[in-house]
């Protein structure tokens, strides 16, 4: 496959899945809607605007099977939205069944040829064709059209769009009055005026569309008719146009509906949210003859006609004008080319300093005064903007959790079906924002956890019951930022871990020692599941059953500079938190030195620096602590653990560094304390990415490469090592 | 290190197969000045990195750098070449393999530096040559590998390279064939496995 082959194929992957991953989050909402018996129409539109992407792209890119079950969704959602499909949960379930077989096609397409994979997911694509088929064949029987009971002009029906009909028709149905309301606003600012009116119409009602009309009274004016569907009476949507200048004219019933009719699918909620107001205002289907005077009137001040047709547009939130502004708004970037980017700012930072040095050195060479005095404001300046640079190309990395939460959401409810639970999903802090690679490193883990979370933890609705818990099981996902780190929690209310159970099978493995059981804490116990090879069931499901352990979330939390925890009441629930650094592209940086090497420490990982005197280091079982107001912490000494030459220094007093994540703290002895910096971590590489204590490396600019120590790593072989010597 | 520049291209050094290059500095073209950018890298270079096969049954010729590892001479194919640097400060990496030195920082990419002498089982003699470093573009990414003295840059036909002999002893699997001309022995190396890193060692003090 050629460079540029591949290139397509990345673009297309990438935008595929966004699409896929869109549509998952409006089906989630939507069935949550359909819970409450109403559906947003909003909500529908954009479902049947990702499905139109996504077959859009697919056959830009030859992705025939993509394409085509993305349009047979399509149709389905068509059919939903102008409700010739009736909502329900068969429904929805095979538009989640449609957007989980668009995802294993997507993932197909991106790994070329993989004939087996193509033969598994093929029938199964193909029956789900089947049914969206037999839903859309599955007409409801045709009926009396309600808005034979209105006496609409057929002129105004003309040039209602498809969907303006259908939520017309959808008014009329439910009994609702429809009426015109027919406005003048100064072609100035119509568009202000047209935006707080439509707002106080949806409060009463329904804005089905807006459409301008009417020779206005004088050249400088433009006049609307607005269509207007509400449950409520004359005199409320009078009340709802205070202070503009209207004319109401109520689109007279000629015949009484049969309200009540039990057919009636997908009851509308009255006061309709959203700005779902007229999807092509911009005159496209408009009779001809109208946009032609209209801008026959206007013609000798063009630039301020289309002003006013921009402004019409976004006033009335024209749908196609919305998403293609929506589309040109966005840039997909690879995010390699961030990571370059962000290189570039380092050597900025870098260029930076020196700078600053030249300047301090002219100034005291000068004096502050003329020249020194013109660099030195200069090299400030250049720092601010650097610095608001680095943020901006910082934010640009950050993507909200929502994007993967929503991708969980999904994920679950198959799960839980498939499990035969009843499981539901809680979440909350989907805004919380955090680096790209790592948000899309987090997935795995919280997916595995979760699974767990549904296989061992969840009970049966009947020994829930029998527990006195709700028979519905519930699983929260919660995530905040505090400081530098970002929190990630993943609770259920299950059954909580057996922390007897779990000591009994460390025990077992060899993974403590027998006389050490006393000295173990709740949380080292619970801790245990983390250890290589442990496992609390011996059953394997399909859910769970990978071969693969708590010990691999750990390890790929750990990948990404985290920590993971675990908290629990046995019968009563576990909770999991994850705390991750919000970025890990460019980071302060504390300049160290121990045993004669050079070492940066993310800064936000210290927590404090203590100054101590040598005697103060006291020994546990042959292991260096430290005395914390009261709280024993572990001390290493960095050229012991790496096993370097240099020698410590022989000082009376040493530094300490206190690092910590979550709840765990080490002390870290140095020998100096060399400042701190701005860095950008690079990779040490695929030779050297595994080494373990090192996150990579950096350069100060200096010219010389210095190491980054990777804090949770250090942490982690410190308790493993505090472990291993209560083992032995 | 001053450059020269090909203004002739007749005068090139690949210009017959058997011709030594330029006799004062023949391998200027791939040094690197680290003050001046953008200017390193031979047209030869840009087409392909890695290292390819050999041979051609069409009688082509590649080109090989050549250079000393202890008192024996080695060769890389000069696709994999990417530049040739004057020693800098390495950075020592704890927890690795004997002969990985440490790490470098060139222009903005962090690589690692290797001696190849310690993974070939080489006696480690007094570098008091003029060292250098000759980084590689591998399939792992680019490395570093400090030799001793770089020699030349040779022209050779697929069929002027010889199997791996068995007879080497350990660590024949890092080579891909010899090269024997004007009674030199130039052992090729495989960049792929000679340049990997052993998995990591993961405690190497940490139970004290």
């Amino acid at each position: 496959m050629s460079d540029e082959a591949g290139g397509i194929a990345e673009e297309f992957l990438s935008e595929a899945a966004e699409i896929v991953e869109q549509l998952g989050g409006h089906l989630l909402r939507l069935e949550e809607q359909a819970k409450k018996g109403s559906l947003d129409p909003d909500i529908m539109n954009a479902a049947f605007r990702a499905a139109h992407s996504l077959k859009g792209i697919a056959g830009m890119f030859g992705a025939d099977r993509v394409g085509a079950l993305a349009h047979r969704l399509e149709d389905l959602l068509d059919g939903l939205r102008m409700g010739r499909v009736k909502p329900g949960p068969s429904v929805l379930d095979v538009l989640f069944e449609g957007v989980e077989a668009l995802d294993a096609l997507v993932a197909e397409v991106g790994k070329h040829t993989d004939a087996g994979d193509v033969e598994t997911i093929a029938p199964r694509v193909a029956s789900l064709m089947d049914k969206v088929t037999a839903i859309l064949e599955e007409r409801p029987p045709e009926k009396h059209d309600p808005l034979d009971d209105f006496d609409i002009s057929s002129e105004v029906l003309e040039v209602l769009t498809e969907y303006e009909e259908q939520r017309l028709r959808e008014n009329a149905r439910t009994g609702a009055n429809l009426y015109r309301v027919r406005v003048e606003f100064e072609l100035s600012t119509f568009d202000e005026g047209l935006m707080a009116l439509s707002g106080g119409l949806k409060k009463v009602g329904e804005v089905i569309s807006t459409l301008p009309s009417g020779l206005p009274a004088n050249e400088t004016a433009i006049v609307f008719d607005i269509l207007v569907g509400s449950p409520k009476d004359r005199s409320t949507v009078e009340a709802a146009c205070e202070g503009f200048d209207v004319e109401i004219m109520p689109i007279e019933r000629t015949k009484q509906p049969e309200v009540g009719a039990s057919s009636s699918p997908a009851p509308m909620p009255e006061p309709m949210t959203g700005d779902d107001v007229s999807p092509s205002a911009s005159g496209k289907k408009r009779p001809p003859t109208q946009v032609g005077a209209y801008s026959a009137r206007v013609d000798e001040k063009s630039p301020a006609v289309e002003e006013a047709d921009a402004a019409l547009e976004a006033a009335t939130g024209s749908e196609e004008y919305a998403s293609l502004a929506a589309v040109a708004r966005t840039v997909r970037v690879d995010i390699s080319r961030l990571d370059e980017l962000m290189n570039i700012v380092g050597e900025l930072v870098l260029s930076k300093a020196n700078l600053q040095r030249i300047s301090d050195s002219l100034k005291s060479e000068l004096g502050f005064r003329g020249v020194s005095v013109d660099l030195y404001k200069e090299a400030r300046s250049l720092e601010r903007r650097i610095d608001l640079l680095q943020k901006g190309v910082i934010e640009v990395r950050m993507v909200p959790l929502g994007q993967i939460f929503d991708k969980l959401s999904r994920m679950l409810r198959k799960m839980a079906r498939e499990a035969g639970k009843d499981i539901s999903f809680e979440v909350s802090g989907g805004e919380t924002e955090l680096d790209k690679l790592i948000t899309e490193e987090l997935s795995d883990p919280l997916m595995h956890i979760i699974r767990n979370s549904i296989d061992h933890g969840i009970e049966a609705a009947e020994v829930r019951s029998a527990r006195g818990k709700p028979a519905r099981g519930t699983i929260r996902l919660d995530a905040y930022q505090k400081g530098n780190h970002v929190t990630i929690e993943v609770s259920d209310d299950g059954a909580g871990l057996d922390e007897h159970a779990i000591l009994r099978h460390g025990l077992e493995r060899g993974l403590v020692g027998a006389d050490q059981v006393k000295e173990l804490s709740r949380r080292d116990i619970l801790g245990l599941i983390f250890a290589p090879g442990f496992s609390t069931r011996q059953e394997v499901s399909g859910l769970s059953g990978r071969g693969v352990g708590m010990d691999v979330v750990k390890t790929n939390i750990g990948q990404l500079s985290g920590v993971i925890d675990v908290d629990s009441e046995f019968g009563v629930g576990s909770t999991f938190a994850m705390t991750l650094p919000i970025t890990l592209a460019i980071i302060q940086g504390l300049i160290i030195r121990a045993a004669g090497q050079v070492f940066t420490v993310p800064l936000n990982s210290v927590i404090e620096i203590l100054r101590i005197r040598q005697t103060e280091v006291r020994t546990v079982e042959r292991q260096e602590v430290i005395d914390l107001r009261g709280s024993t912490v572990p001390l290493v000494r960095l050229g012991r653990l790496f096993g370097l030459q240099g020698s410590a220094s022989e000082d009376e007093h040493i530094f300490v560094v206190i690092v910590g994540l979550a709840q765990n703290r080490l002390g870290v002895a140095v020998d100096q304390l060399l400042g701190q910096q701005d860095v950008v971590i690079k990779s040490l590489g695929r030779r050297l990415g595994n080494v373990r204590g090192i996150a990579g490396a950096t350069d100060l600019g200096d010219n010389r490469t210095t190491l980054v120590v990777d804090v949770a790593a250090l942490i982690e072989e410190v308790l493993e090592r505090d472990l291993q010597v209560a083992a032995n | 290190m001053g450059k020269l520049k090909h203004t002739d291209p007749k005068s090139g050094p690949f210009e017959e197969e058997t011709e030594r290059a330029e006799p004062r500095d023949p391998l200027s073209e791939f040094f690197v000045d680290l003050e001046e950018e953008g200017t390193l890298r031979p047209a030869s270079l840009l087409s392909a990195a890695g290292s390819e096969a050999f041979s051609h049954a069409d009688g082509r010729r590649d080109d090989y750098l050549s250079f000393m590892l202890a008192d024996e001479e080695y060769a890389v194919p000069i696709t994999a070449l990417r530049e040739v640097v004057t020693p800098l400060p390495i950075t020592e990496v704890p927890r690795t393999p004997s002969y990985v030195l440490g790490v470098v920082t060139l222009r903005g990419t962090v690589l690692p530096v290797l001696d190849l002498r310690i993974k070939l089982n080489l006696p480690v003699g007094e570098s008091g040559q003029p060292s250098r470093i000759v980084v590689l573009e591998t399939r792992d990414g680019p490395a570093g590998v400090w030799v001793d003295r770089v020699v030349e840059v040779v022209r050779v036909g697929g069929e002027n390279i010889e199997p791996p002999p068995s007879v080497l002893g350990g660590g024949t699997d890092l080579l891909r064939g010899i090269i024997r001309r004007d009674g030199r022995m130039l052992i090729v190396l495989d960049l792929d496995a000679a340049l990997w890193v052993e998995g990591q060692i993961s405690d190497s003090e940490g139970v004290s």
